[in-house]
């Protein structure tokens, strides 16, 4: 694959050729090179999702690393990582290192037998101590752990215009009631509490999917959303039922969301919130994860300035429970045992020592409850990082983990047309549950 | 259409003088009775409209791509028009131009996309030629086969062909593309050649056997340029395909020294879809190319091909 | 420099390669004593192809085949059962409805539109001509993603208190009334056909050349001689032209018939199939990647070859009565 010359390639095209004409006698001018092996030639190739701002940001914070221990390492993304890894991974062609966005495919490939269980190749109790609880559990299978996470993101986040949210004299909530206080507060001042927006080309769903998931977490608990999403209970349990109406209550309300219940599924995931910046704000709440601060969803102005600019609160608790805080992140898996070179690497991007440059950037968080929080780039970053360390309530991304069926299929739909009004709630989990695959 | 009512056809039917020579000229017999600049008015309109609802939404691509990204997330496209070249800027292009590689991923789109139209068209040209013109066992049976298997979609192949290739040690070779996109091409390239072979007068080719020319040469010689509008027309099909293409350019050759311009291009977006604004501008770069193909080979697509070879 | 020459290179190596193969093999062939010659000649010509089908068609759909049969991880094999569950579900059967509209109005509306293009543009002066086309097939040099983009500027909807970034809603705000969901609302199947359009407008392109490229063959003896019977243009284009063109046009619409079929990128990312807009392309996509179902993956691309085998049958026999005829 790698600094093969041309020549070689134009000698085996012919040779290709003619084989493929079935002049089969032709001396196979293939295997005298051989220079391709893929394990041991010095070289690690990271597959990954993300790429440009992310991509560079993930380049740089190896750029220590490769000096110290010489390994040559090659990151390579794209969008269509789901679907190509699986094609790779089926064809032999697995890459050293892959960079899943969500645990689910990877716990997929796990049980199919194509991942190596981490456990005796890296240090994971020590990983353990000082990650924030469930993020390396959301890779497990009866046969161990597969993927040890290499970011997070904090998705329990409200993000409020900084100047105009104080100067109307709210203040953030801390508990559900305040919340909807809150909500009522600003609806009765004229203008919509809520911006909230959905649509995600062929993703549109997940929005909602994560608010479900945010009060099962929260009216659950910590167990019973973990067995919720193993489907160890069903989809449609009667709590769920109360979750979701709790997020009816937010959304579906006359007044509540900026242009109604009818623009949610139609209004883009990434720009829905930035009504809150307009003067004067047309809306002053907005739930979303810490990525939203990076790349060009919040206008380059709010960016810039971040922390004049907005102010986050915690999407609140239920009744008197301690905070909670729901999580995504990428996770970072191996194929190969043997291969010593993408052990150390992985150890690396498991460590707490990862991720110093990225931080700087911003819209990235360690896992690691002792990462240096000094390395995040504003205080809006480490006040995020620090709900999350203090979350009393953890529970990874639960359409991230669930079958692909459910998690990316018949989850994302149902809530989509609930949201939009096509089908009643309690269709649509009855819906969802039908869909979970069997065994 | 050459067919006006019989006083209009009498008068200049040739070329209009106003048309400045083309430069297919050369390859024009004489076409006696072309309609050349004869449409009538409400043609022309009909025609400029279409034309322009057409070009609409490419509009609105090409004027976002120099629009900044907090721009294009609030107003509306069309609106650079009431306030022209405000904020305008050249940004988005910069980025992708001075990506690290770019350059050498656009040549490697061009070592990938010729030989991957080529060879296609080589080798299809010869099996519609077969199809067409000669008598065999299983012609109608390997034909419907063959054209069958145009609706298999091309990602049932590709974990059997990563494995063929993985051991072969073809991945990251551009042969693997090639053979890929030959492969992935030819069902279409057969149907469409065939398809307009058969439209050739059969006359020709059996006075040509008769005259004792072999199929090799009847081939070489006269069917081949009699197809020529058919081969340049798939030609600048299999080359947008494969010059636009992304999965298999990403599979079979990854992100080496043989990455492809759309796999480059991909490799801007983050996780979240951030970045996407320098794909608008990465589209118009790319695009050129295979919209320079198209103009280079339309003058292919001209009169007289056939007639001239009937006559001579 | 030196880049550019290994690319010339590769180039010419692959290309080259590709016609020696066919010299050596013909020579090798008119070798062969005469009878031998010309049985084993047609097999020369179609061989190099029919290889490289077996290899990257044949064996992945007769395995696809199998594997229809099988459980989802192609494990077990288990009859029927991929085809009845599918057949059986209801969100499949909307499916197959909404293929089966793209397949009935989509092939027509693009043969139509790209013939008239065709043959209004063959009257306009050289020039024009050219540019006319040129605009016409501008939308399928775009990749999928640059299209999705596009018609994102043309679709979009934002709440009726902000600006609107949707060229389709700013005209209905304009007019006074309140944005639209366009691609939510599936009465009349309207979010279905907007996403026609789309396919439309890349696909008439494609037509207009291959179309064009046979109504320009036509030779003109045969125009000529209707002319001096007294024809008018539009009977000249229907009783000589169309007749002449008509393997070009079905050629043509088999070719966007199957294209629809396949009609995969422009559903998967503007809706997903979401909305009641799915089709059963996306779904074998999801089914194969998204749910890692091959079963279900391969049923359906089963299905697809059965439905296209009559369309097959009649194109085969209209060649054969062109032949018999001639």
């Amino acid at each position: 694959m790698k600094g093969r010359s041309t020549t070689k390639i134009a000698a085996l095209s012919v040779a290709a050729l003619f084989t493929a004409g079935c002049l089969s006698e032709g001396g196979d001018s293939t295997n005298e090179s051989g220079g391709g092996d893929d394990t041991s030639d010095g070289s690690i190739e990271i597959f990954g999702a993300f790429g440009g701002g992310e991509g560079d940001a993930f380049n740089d914070s190896l750029e220590a690393f490769r000096e110290e221990s010489g390994i040559d390492i090659e990151y390579v993304s794209s969008p269509d990582f789901t679907n190509a890894i699986q094609a790779r991974v089926r064809g032999n062609d697995a890459p050293d290192i892959a960079i899943f966005p969500q645990p689910g495919l990877l716990v997929d490939l796990a049980e199919s037998g194509d991942l190596v269980a981490l456990d005796d190749v890296i240090d994971l109790d020590g990983l353990k101590e000082t990650l924030i609880p469930g993020m390396v559990e959301s890779t497990e299978t009866d046969e161990g752990s597969f993927g040890v996470p290499m970011r997070m993101a904090a998705k329990s986040i409200i993000w409020s215009p900084a100047p105009e949210f104080e100067e109307a004299g709210y203040t953030s909530p801390t508990t559900t009631e305040e919340l909807l206080s809150l909500t009522d507060e600003i609806r009765d001042s004229g203008t919509a509490p809520w911006c909230i927006g959905i649509e995600s080309g062929p993703a549109t769903g997940w929005v909602v999917t994560d608010w479900l998931e945010e009060y099962v977490l929260r009216i659950g608990g910590e167990e019973f959303y973990n067995q919720w999403v193993r489907h160890e209970v069903p989809f449609n349990d009667p709590i769920v039922v109360e979750a979701a109406e709790q997020f009816a209550e937010i959304a579906f309300t006359d007044g509540n969301v900026l242009g109604g219940r009818g623009s949610i599924a139609s209004s883009n995931f990434g720009t829905a919130g930035n009504g809150m910046f307009e003067d004067p704000p047309q809306c002053y709440l907005h739930r979303q994860a810490n990525f939203i601060t990076s790349g060009d969803f919040f206008p380059s102005e709010v960016t810039a300035d971040l922390d004049s600019q907005v102010t986050v609160s915690q999407l609140p608790p239920a009744d008197d429970a301690g905070p909670a805080m729901l999580l995504g992140g990428d996770w970072a898996t191996m194929f190969d045992a043997d291969n010593a070179e993408a052990v150390q690497v992985l150890e690396f991007l498991a460590s707490d020592q990862f991720g110093g440059e990225w931080a700087g950037v911003g819209g990235w968080l360690s896992p690691h409850t002792t990462f240096d929080a000094s390395q995040y780039p504003d205080e809006t970053t480490r006040a995020i990082f620090q709900f999350a360390v203090d979350a009393e309530t953890t529970g990874v991304d639960g359409s991230d983990q669930m079958p692909g069926e459910v998690g990316a299929g018949s989850f994302w739909r149902g809530m989509t047309s609930w949201v939009s009004g096509q089908q009643e709630l309690e269709e649509v989990l009855d819906e969802i549950e039908g869909s979970w695959p069997e065994g | 259409m050459t067919t006006q009512s019989p006083a209009l056809g009498t008068t200049g039917t040739e070329e209009k003088p106003l048309q400045p020579a083309s430069p297919d000229r050369g390859r024009r017999t004489p076409a006696p009775k072309l309609a050349r600049g004869q449409a009538n008015w409400g043609v022309k309109i009909l025609l400029v409209v279409l034309c322009l609802l057409w070009l609409l939404p490419t509009v609105g691509l090409l004027v976002t791509s120099f629009r900044e990204p907090d721009a294009a997330n609030s107003t509306g496209w069309w609106t650079v028009f009431t306030a022209p070249f405000s904020n305008w800027s050249v940004e988005n292009y910069r980025q992708v131009l001075l990506e690290e590689d770019f350059g050498r991923a656009f040549l490697n789109s061009f070592v990938i996309t010729i030989p991957a139209t080529i060879i296609p068209i080589l080798f299809a040209a010869f099996a519609a030629y077969a199809f067409t013109f000669m008598k065999f066992v299983g012609r109608d049976f390997l034909f419907i086969l063959i054209v069958g298997l145009l609706v298999v979609p091309n990602q049932v192949a590709l974990v059997p062909l990563l494995q063929l290739y993985a051991r072969a040690d073809l991945v990251g070779t551009f042969a693997a593309v090639w053979l890929a996109h030959t492969g992935f091409g030819m069902p279409l390239a057969i149907f469409i050649l065939r398809g307009y072979m058969q439209t050739l007068p059969r006359s020709i080719i059996e006075s040509a056997s008769v005259d004792g020319a072999s199929h090799f040469t009847t081939f070489w010689r006269l069917i081949v340029p009699m197809s020529v509008p058919a081969l340049a027309a798939f030609a600048i099909f299999q080359f947008l395909w494969v010059w636009n293409d992304l999965l298999i350019a990403l599979l079979f050759l990854g992100a080496g020294d043989n990455i492809a311009v759309t796999v480059r291009l991909a490799g801007l977006i983050g996780s979240a879809g951030q970045g996407w604004q320098l794909l608008t501008a990465g589209a118009f770069i790319t695009i050129s190319v295979p919209l320079l193909v198209f103009i280079a080979l339309q003058r292919y697509f001209v009169r007289g091909l056939t007639s001239g070879s009937v006559k001579g | 420099m030196i880049k550019i020459i290994n690319a010339v290179l590769a180039v010419l190596a692959g290309v080259g390669g590709a016609m020696v193969l066919y010299f050596v093999l013909n020579f090798a062939v008119e070798r062969l004593p005469g009878k031998w010659e010309h049985r084993i000649k047609p097999y020369v010509f179609i061989g190099p192809a029919l290889l490289v089908i077996g290899v990257f068609l044949i064996y992945p759909a007769v395995q696809t085949f199998v594997y229809s049969f099988a459980n989802d991880d192609s494990t077990e094999f288990v009859g029927f059962q991929n085809y009845t569950e599918l057949l059986g579900s209801e969100a499949f059967r909307r499916t197959l409805l909404n293929t089966l509209l793209w397949i009935i109005i989509v092939p027509v509306v693009v043969v139509v539109m790209g013939m008239a293009v065709a043959v209004l543009a063959d009257r306009l002066g050289a020039r024009s001509e050219k540019t006319t086309k040129t605009i016409i097939f501008l939308p399928m040099a775009i990749s999928g993603v640059g299209a999705a983009a596009i018609w994102g500027f043309i679709y979009a909807s934002r709440p009726p208190t902000q600006d609107q970034i949707g060229l389709l809603n700013a005209v209905v705000v304009g007019l006074g009334f309140d944005p639209v969901a366009w691609l939510q609302i599936d009465t009349g199947k309207l979010n279905s056909l907007l996403l026609m359009v789309i396919m439309i407008w890349t696909q008439v392109g494609f037509a207009m050349v291959l179309l064009s490229a046979a109504i320009k063959s036509v030779p003109e003896e045969t125009l000529e001689a209707a002319r001096i019977d007294g024809a008018n243009e539009v009977q000249t284009f229907f009783r000589v032209v169309v007749p002449q063109i008509w393997a070009t046009v079905i050629t043509v619409f088999i070719t966007v018939l199957i294209g629809v079929m396949k009609v995969f990128d422009i559903v998967y990312t503007t809706t997903n199939g979401n909305f009641n807009t799915n089709v059963i392309a996306v779904q074998f996509f999801n089914e194969l990647f998204t749910n890692g179902n091959n079963g279900y993956a391969g049923a359906i691309v089963i299905m697809l070859m059965i439905a296209i085998i009559p369309v097959m049958a009649y194109q085969v026999r209209h060649f054969k009565k062109q032949e018999a005829a001639s």
